[in-house]
């Protein structure tokens, strides 16, 4: 049956690591792998986050995530980042490779200004980051001999001409070419890699009405009129990370409410009339 | 402050509407649907006689499962048989608010040699079919309250070309422009338009022996085996469910990974 594919519970029961895994879209996957049955290890750079959504996703599922502190960048924190999680739960089934920041100084930055510290920490972040997660867990996986699911988060701006991050698309279309060469390279193990491709998606819920009208503003370029909810990423991962996928691969899941599917003609066009 | 969260997989007082039982995922989805916590209502995308009869095993599956269904013999490749058996289904059933459309008609045979008949069969079951039985659920659709979900199941070969193919490929290519341009013209409204692009299926007509020391096309598939009608439903009930409301435009693979790879 279709539903119990979706369990994540067992036997025996998965084991997710999301990175990024303390705020926004990560913690939102986090919550839904939980509440799907899996044991998960959130990873942050920032502890303070950590403690709250580790927390949060406990009152909600009764089962403390794990939670270390770490930073993607270094090659031997993703390392131990995956030793700590075995050594916490016994095993490893599913990494969601979600850490990832924006351009350092700030989307928009031109060419001309950037320098090769901001151009390193783009693709150190969103991109080595992935390489670095994926190959500790791939030794694991293929020890265990029981197949596994990663997921990699890229990008709209991975597959779009986009003038305002340099850095932060090359990464992430990097990002995106590796969710498929890994897939073609550890299909024969059982182990499923594919991509969740956000458009425009809100990390938190806007607070105030000025936040409210500004999330209104922006939903307006966008085919369903609105901008995307973290939440809205928590099904889909829990989708990619159980049987119910088993025949998908490599493949990459672009939730972005209609906009690359469009997006040769302003969003409404034509007007209501026909007319511009 | 939270976000007010969805469940991912539950079609709870959803009615759906799948058409097209003449290969094995419609029924797969449709029980997946009714599993889902929807009610559903079967159509067959041609008159053939097995395949109504499908349509109608179907129906009959899912009201065992305690959910309400209906089942009819569709021609889609006639516009009014399409709105006045959706109209039919409205009255006796409901409104449907998911439509999936399954209509597979598969040929396998070189290009010069396909015949006119064959060739308008393949256009008006897989593409002239999908769209009217689209412009139908559109029209049918009064509350806009209640997302509407379109997903149209499709295959690789509408993007990649496989010698033999090129007819089916045409008409099937078909589907995502349909796909992206009601994503785009109705993503206002509260709907949804995406498709399921399956790649070789067991049924897949060309797809060789089932052995796989005999069968170059299957080692060809990252996974090595074929695709089965239950990998394609689970697909389905997510892009179905209300936690999907941002998954728009897409036409996503399920393969085996057999798109991905060089």
């Amino acid at each position: 049956m279709v539903l119990e594919k979706l369990r994540l519970d067992g036997p025996p029961r998965r084991v997710a690591i999301v990175t990024g895994g303390g705020r926004g879209l990560g913690r939102e996957m986090a919550l839904a792998l939980s509440e799907a049955g899996a044991e998960v290890c959130i990873a942050s750079r920032t502890q303070s986050q950590l403690g709250d959504t580790a927390s949060f996703i406990e009152a909600r599922t009764g089962r403390r995530p794990l939670t270390v502190s770490m930073d993607v960048r270094d090659s031997k924190q993703c390392d131990a980042l995956i030793e700590q999680t075995v050594a916490h739960f016994g095993r490893l089934d599913i990494l969601v490779n979600n850490a990832g920041i924006g351009d350092a100084r700030g989307m928009g930055s031109r060419i001309d200004d950037y320098t090769d510290e901001d151009w390193a920490d783009a693709i150190a972040v969103n991109l080595n980051s992935a390489f670095y997660c994926s190959r500790a867990a791939v030794r694991v996986m293929r020890e265990q001999g029981q197949g596994g699911a990663i997921v990699n988060v890229a990008s709209g701006m991975a597959l779009r001409m986009s003038p305002t991050a340099l850095g932060y698309s090359a990464a992430k279309a990097g990002v995106m070419a590796l969710t498929r060469s890994l897939a073609a390279q550890v299909v024969g193990e059982g182990i499923r890699v594919n991509g969740i491709v956000p458009g425009f998606v809100l990390q938190r819920p806007p607070e105030t009405d000025e936040q409210r009208e500004q999330v209104a503003q922006r939903g307006r370029f966008i085919p369903a009129q609105r901008l995307g909810e973290a939440w809205e990423l928590g099904p889909l991962a829990v989708f990619l990370c159980s049987e119910a996928s088993s025949y998908i691969t490599g493949e990459h899941f672009i939730i972005d409410g209609g906009g690359l599917a469009g997006g040769i003609a302003p969003v409404g066009w034509p007007a209501p009339g026909g007319e511009a | 402050m939270d976000w007010e969260r969805k469940p991912g997989f539950d079609l709870t007082g959803r009615k759906a509407l799948v058409v097209g039982f003449a290969n094995p995922a419609g029924e797969a989805i449709a029980l997946a649907l009714a599993e889902a916590g929807a009610d559903v209502a079967a159509a067959s995308a041609t008159l053939d006689g097995d395949e109504v009869m499908a349509a109608k095993r179907a129906a009959r599956k899912v009201a065992e499962m305690g959910r309400a269904s209906i089942s009819q013999g569709w021609d889609v490749s006639l516009p009014t048989n399409v709105q006045v058996g959706l109209r039919q289904i409205v009255k006796d059933f409901g409104t449907p608010n998911i439509l999936v459309f399954n209509a597979d008609a598969g040929l396998w045979k070189p290009a010069t040699k396909v015949t006119d008949a064959e060739f308008a069969t393949v256009q008006h079951v897989n593409q002239s079919g999908a769209y009217f039985a689209a412009r139908s659920f559109l029209r049918e659709r009064k509350d806009t309250n209640v997302p509407a979900r379109l997903i149209f199941v499709t295959s690789v070969l509408a993007e990649r070309g496989v010698g033999w193919n090129t007819v089916y490929a045409t008409a099937k290519a078909g589907i995502e422009g349909l796909v992206a341009g009601l994503s785009q013209e109705f993503g206002p409204q509260n709907v949804t338009v995406n498709a399921i692009a399956t790649g070789w299926m067991e049924w897949t007509a060309g797809r060789g022996p089932d052995e796989i020391g005999e069968n170059r096309l299957l080692r060809f598939i990252p996974m090595r085996r074929f695709g089965k009608a239950e990998d394609v439903a689970p697909l389905a009930v997510l892009l179905a469910s209300d936690a999907a409301g941002y998954i728009n435009g897409q036409v996503l693979h399920v393969d085996g990974g057999v798109s991905q790879h060089l």
